[in-house]
This record gives structure tokens, sequence and C-alpha cells, in this order.
């Protein structure tokens, strides 16, 4: 137990919020983005998140003392992941990036990112954000009044 | 162990289970969209209560007749001093649809009501000592 | 001429109030040592001895927060914030104590020999 335990771990939660804001902001963006610099379709990003633990984490409550990894230490961003599922696919022949040959001639296939989620998942991710942050005003103010003790 | 000191140390465990809980909650929070994430709780308080109890009624407790050393005893007398706090993975309770069970706004309460324990506590500390320095005048 | 009773009375009443001095002081002491929390008693200690235990566990409490402040700088996610400032409160406070006891049997003993 140390003075900036829950500090850390309430940091590691926002840092990990912005990270999550920061792809939404990059999907809405591109909502309407037809190619990519590296010439394929515009797919959203989604990002894995995993909680920071150094052993196993054990479901059994009877865990012995040195399989046990402690308090945890937050939680982390494990990577970014494309979601390769079918975007739209609105027919305009005479659209520049239409697809030429298959089934699907003449449609121009935009991304797979749906605004209504985004502005939800973005909801959600200020609101772990704020709460993350009160977390840290909360750690503070139990600091300060430590010090009080024997004034 | 007098009164004054006996207070003192029992207020120093207590905070010190406060700032574990209070841990053990922002961790909770933090990993709050983490996909199989199961929360954690501490338990203390009814350990410790058990303990008090024992020492005030171990005058008049029910002791068995043992002949070895080996015997297994009643319980008796429990120092509170012996008494740890300990995290407990909290498997039962119903989760989200990708297997986190940890609920945002009864996290964000508990450590709210955490918070305000621990500067209660201090509080109670600081009269403790500053009672003495009034003798001292 | 001195009666075997008067005497005995005299024997008496010596030793009673040695009995009573000396354990009036060694209950203030006990009362002392106990609001400090010392507890390492055994029977027949004598005056100096108590006032040793004293002067150790004030020592004693002094070492122990000073250690805790080394910590805190060299490794601070070790310690609380409550600890350091409950070691601070306790070692100011033993030390308190223990200035107030020395002050009194200084002027007691003051007050003493300058008395006719």
């Amino acid at each position: 137990m140390g003075l900036f335990t829950s500090i850390n771990i309430a940091a590691t939660g926002m840092s990990v919020e912005s990270l999550r804001r920061d792809i939404i902001s990059d999907n809405i963006a591109n909502a309407s983005t037809t190619r990519t610099a590296d010439g394929g379709k515009f797919k959203k990003s989604t990002l894995i998140l995993e909680a920071i633990q150094d052993d196993l984490q054990y479901r059994n409550p009877f865990v012995p003392a040195d399989k046990d990894s402690g308090v945890g230490k937050g939680v982390r961003a494990l990577r970014v992941e494309k979601d390769n599922s079918q975007g739209r696919l609105v027919y305009d022949p005479t659209h520049p990036d239409a697809i030429q040959t298959g089934p699907n001639t003449g449609y121009v296939e935009y991304p797979n990112v749906n605004i209504v989620n985004e502005m939800v998942n973005l909801i959600s991710a200020s609101r772990a954000y704020e709460a993350n942050a009160t977390v840290i005003q909360g750690s503070k103010e139990m600091f300060q009044s430590a010090l009080q003790i024997g004034k | 162990m007098n009164s004054f000191t006996r207070s003192v140390d029992l207020l120093h465990r207590a905070m010190d289970v406060s700032t574990l809980r209070y841990s053990v909650s922002a961790n909770n929070l933090a990993n709050a969209g983490v996909p199989n994430f199961k929360r954690t709780t501490v338990n203390f308080e009814a350990a410790l209560k058990e303990a008090i109890d024992s020492e005030k009624n171990a005058k008049d407790s029910f002791v068995l007749k043992t002949s070895d050393d080996r015997h297994i005893q009643s319980k008796t007398y429990t120092d509170y001093r012996t008494v740890e706090p300990r995290r407990v993975l909290d498997y039962a309770t119903t989760s989200d649809a990708n297997g986190n069970n940890v609920d945002a706004e009864a996290e964000a309460m508990d450590i709210l009501k955490t918070q305000l324990n621990y500067q209660l506590l201090t509080q109670m500390q600081s009269f403790q000592f500053s009672q003495m320095h009034i003798v001292l005048k | 001429m001195i009666s075997s009773l008067d005497l005995l009375r005299y024997n008496a009443s010596t030793t009673a109030s040695n009995a009573v001095s000396s354990t009036q002081l060694s209950k203030a002491l006990e009362k002392i040592k106990d609001g400090l929390g010392i507890t390492n008693t055994e029977e027949g200690k004598s005056f100096d001895n108590y006032l040793l235990d004293a002067i150790s566990y004030v020592n004693d409490s002094q070492n122990k927060s000073s250690a805790l402040f080394e910590q805190v700088i060299i490794d601070p996610d070790s310690v609380d914030a409550h600890d350091v400032t409950i070691a601070m409160a306790e070692a100011n406070l033993s030390l308190s104590l223990a200035q107030a006891v020395i002050d009194r049997m200084i002027k007691g003993w003051s007050e003493i020999t300058t008395t006719r």
C-alpha cells in the first residue's frame, strides 16, 4: 500500500479512456471516407482492453498468499483492432471509387462506422474519464486530511 | 495496553483498511469496461467485530476440556490485532453482456463513502492526540 | 529509656512511611508508563529503571519516525500518509509527556533542596 497507489490506478483508467476518445473521433471523422492512403477501404477501429495483473486471475476466493497478485494495477490498452465487417454499399457508378468487378459493380463501399454507436461510446468514455478523475480528487482530499493528524 | 494506545492502534488499523478499500474500488472503476473482469471487495469489519466481542465474553465463555495441546479448543479469545483485511473476488453478482460485473455508479458511491470514512477516522485520530496535548499545557 | 514497644512502634512507622512514599512514587511512574503504553514491567524494579525505560521509549518513537521519513524519501509507494503522520504525532506526544515529567521532577527536587 502506498501514498499514490489509487492515483496510479485511476491515471491508467484516464489514459485508456482518452485513447478510446481519440479512436472514436478518428472513426467519426472518417465516416464518409472511401479510400485510405495505402489503397484499401476505411474500416473502423476498436480498442481491446485488459486489466493489468502480474499473475493469472483466480476465481477461487481461497487464493493462497503466494499466488495472489495483490490489488490490481489498473487497466491497459492491449491493441487497437480493425473491425473488418462489410461497410454500407451505395449505388453510384460515376464515383471514382466505385467497385469495377464482381457482384457489386457500380457500388461504392462506405465505412462501417455507425455514428450513433460512436456517439454513445463517446459519452460512456467521457463518463468513465470523469469517474476516474473523481477518484483522484478524493484520494487527494484523503491525503490532505491525513496531514491534519497531530496538527 | 491502556485505552489511549488501544484506540490509536485501532484507528490506525481502520485507516489502513480504508486505504486498501479505496485502492481496490479505484481498480474496479478503472476496469469498468474490460470484458470478463470481476470486481473485488474487502472484508474486515465483521472479523474485527467478532474479535472484539470475544474479548468482552472471554471471562464467561465456554471452554472445552482438553488433555493434550493438539486438541482443538473452542474459540475463547481472539486478539483484535491478529485480524487482517481480506480481498475477495466477487464472482456471484450479475454481469454485463461482456462478462464485466462492475456497476460504475455503485462503485462511485462506494468510493465516496470510503473517502468520507477515512476523513472521519483522521478527525478521530487527531482528536485523540489533541486531547492529550491539552493535559500537558 | 526506650522501651521495646516504643522501638517497635518507631520501626513500624518508619517502614510504613518509606513504603508509602516509594509506592506513591512507583504508582505515579506506573501511571506515566501506562500513559506512554510501556508494558514490560516486572516487580521490584527501581526508580531509575522506570525512568530509563520511559526515556528509551521516547527515543525509540523518535527513531521510528525518522526511519519512516527515510522510507518516504527512498520508496514512497511502500508507506501510507497516515502511517507517517501518526508516527510523528506519537513521537511528539511522548516527548512532550517526558518533558513535562522531567520539569515537574526538577521543580520538586529544587523545592526540596532549597527548603530550610
